[in-house]
């Protein structure tokens, strides 16, 4: 009977640990687990940081079918000198990452996704209020999916900066800026006689790749320049180039939401689908992406083949916002995840644009 | 694969139920007694888990004694800002003795289980209405289907009665969602003996 009391007072220990939580609406460092259901969905939100600050930063993650949630569990370093200061909202998006609900494939396209996001955004004014201000982050495919957000005016006016970190704007032209920026940096390289023949050999299929002239392109169709991409990466990481810097999977795993087996099950979710969406959607993007005017910083990493600075001169050069309030920033020593190779620049930086903007 | 594998495991527990309940020598079915483990998902994720021994069968074979056991299950594990779950996992275990030294016994256990899975969200739940509001609700959650195997080892004292084991079970969980995902369990516990040993347990 002693060894049941002793279990006993341990899982009572453990519960008053969860109960200790701090519960606050706003306070300096908090901590909130929110849920939206939405049509089917079930989208975890976690409010992590200051929201005595009023100034709430929504971090769309990339993929599509990441999830935003390892940020707050594997990339620590950068978001908790975000979190010092705002409150950093991560949300994942439906069928990704840790959420669950009902799969509709129907609903697994771009359009259903900025619909979600406006609820996100509906449900941080409904609980903290309407006079929160809300900067809107994205990473990669975040960073497309808040783009396509703000080309709604009536959505944009809710949100007060948008920040762009290696997002694929435009999907066919980003495939296409991939090959042009693989060529550039391979004629860098092999001047300075790094890895030259590799190099040598990944320009040329990049080079190949471009004069297939493919416009636009399709999931299908993708498949080799991403291929390209994977071994231009593979090149800059045997070039010990860039740094990692990942917090570790035990704390992801066991004192923060991180659920391994729930993400890798939406991992199988057909990503074709969305993937096709926004290569369709890139029409829309072009004749719209000027209505944005919110001030816009755009980050790129400068050995990010997967993603190409070329996309946020795109955005620089379409955007409507007068020309002092946008700005493009390369990190010099990241690639297509500034938030491990570069992550205290990376949050510097974007803490210096919000105290400026808000 | 896993899918052959869980078939093939099921089909083996069947066919070892079927061989042990057709032996003569004990078929008398009989509340062993109960059991309390700790059940860690991916091990340190905390659960508890509460069981029932119902021996439904018994052979004893050169020295050993092998014992089919129906084992309801009930249990506990909790996610951290994700999920707490409930679980009740009916198990068919067949648990083997195979040394003994002193006054105690070496067994091991291999069993099959199938169940319900009920997980409730953590935090503060909303959703939003046909009407665009949005609205906060108590409960949200759902129900999944858990099939599995596991193995464990444990000791047994031949003069209380009382179990000590350790072991592991994965699980396949089938959501209403259609996200099949994965439930890895490292159990810990002891169970105790709902009687005093006979003297027929104990010349086992």
């Amino acid at each position: 009977m002693k060894g049941i009391n002793r279990i006993s007072v341990a899982f009572f220990i453990l519960f008053l640990i969860a109960c200790g939580a701090n519960n606050n609406i706003f306070d300096e460092d908090v901590r909130h687990q929110l849920w939206l259901s939405h049509k089917g969905a079930d989208l975890p939100i976690t409010v992590d940081g200051n929201t005595a600050s009023k100034v709430f930063c929504i971090l769309l993650h990339g993929g599509p079918g990441g999830s935003a949630q390892e940020f707050n569990s594997f990339t620590k370093t950068f978001t908790d000198e975000i979190e010092s200061e705002y409150a950093m909202v991560y949300y994942d998006q439906r069928y990704a990452g840790i959420s669950r609900g009902d799969y509709d494939a129907t609903l697994n396209t771009v359009v259903q996704h900025i619909d979600d996001l406006d609820q996100v955004i509906n449900l941080l004014y409904l609980r903290y209020g309407n006079d929160i201000q809300i900067a809107l982050m994205g990473h990669s495919w975040g960073g497309f999916l808040s783009g396509a957000y703000l080309l709604d005016p009536i959505r944009a006016s809710r949100v007060v900066t948008w920040i762009n970190i290696d997002g694929a704007i435009h999907r066919t032209n980003f495939l296409k800026d991939d090959m042009q920026y693989i060529i550039d940096l391979a004629d860098q390289q092999i001047q300075e006689g790094e890895l030259a023949s590799r190099w040598s050999s990944i320009k040329n299929q990049a080079r190949a790749e471009l004069d297939r002239n493919i416009f636009p392109y399709d999931f299908e169709s993708q498949n080799e320049p991403f291929r390209i991409v994977g071994e231009a990466e593979l090149l800059i990481f045997d070039s010990d180039r860039i740094n990692n810097n990942s917090d570790s999977a035990f704390g992801a795993i066991y004192f923060n939401n991180y659920q391994p087996f729930i993400a890798a099950g939406n991992d199988f979710r057909d990503a074709d689908l969305i993937q096709q969406d926004m290569f369709d959607f890139d029409p829309f993007m072009d004749a719209n992406i000027s209505n944005i005017t919110l001030p816009t910083l755009n980050i790129y990493g400068f050995w990010d083949v997967r993603t190409a600075p070329l996309q946020g001169q795109y955005v620089m050069d379409s955007i409507s916002t007068p020309e002092s309030q946008k700005s493009f920033v390369i990190l010099e020593d990241s690639g297509h995840s500034p938030m491990i190779n570069e992550p205290i620049r990376l949050a510097e930086t974007i803490l210096d644009w919000l105290e400026l903007y808000l | 694969m896993t899918r052959i594998i869980l078939l093939f495991v099921v089909f083996g527990i069947c066919n070892l139920t079927s061989s042990l309940l057709a032996q003569d020598e004990s078929t008398n079915t009989r509340f062993e007694g109960i059991g309390l483990s700790y059940a860690g998902e991916l091990g340190l994720h905390p659960g508890v888990r509460i069981d029932a021994n119902i021996r439904l069968a018994t052979r004893y074979r050169w020295r050993s004694k092998q014992t089919l056991i129906f084992r309801p299950t009930i249990g506990y594990f909790f996610r951290p800002y994700y999920t707490n779950n409930f679980v009740v996992l009916p198990q068919i275990v067949s648990k083997s003795e195979f040394l003994e030294f002193r006054n105690l016994i070496c067994f091991y256990e291999i069993y099959g289980q199938m169940g319900l899975l009920r997980y409730q969200y953590i935090g503060d739940i909303y959703e939003t209405k046909s009407d665009g509001s949005i609205e906060e609700v108590k409960f949200a959650g759902d129900n999944a289907f858990v099939i599995g195997i596991g193995l464990s080892l444990g000791i047994k004292s031949k003069l209380t009665g009382r179990e000590f084991h350790l072991g592991f079970d994965y699980n396949k969980e089938r959501t209403p969602d259609d996200l099949r995902t994965n439930l890895l369990f490292i159990n810990l516990g002891c169970r105790l003996p709902f009687q005093k040993m006979t003297k027929d347990d104990e010349r086992n």
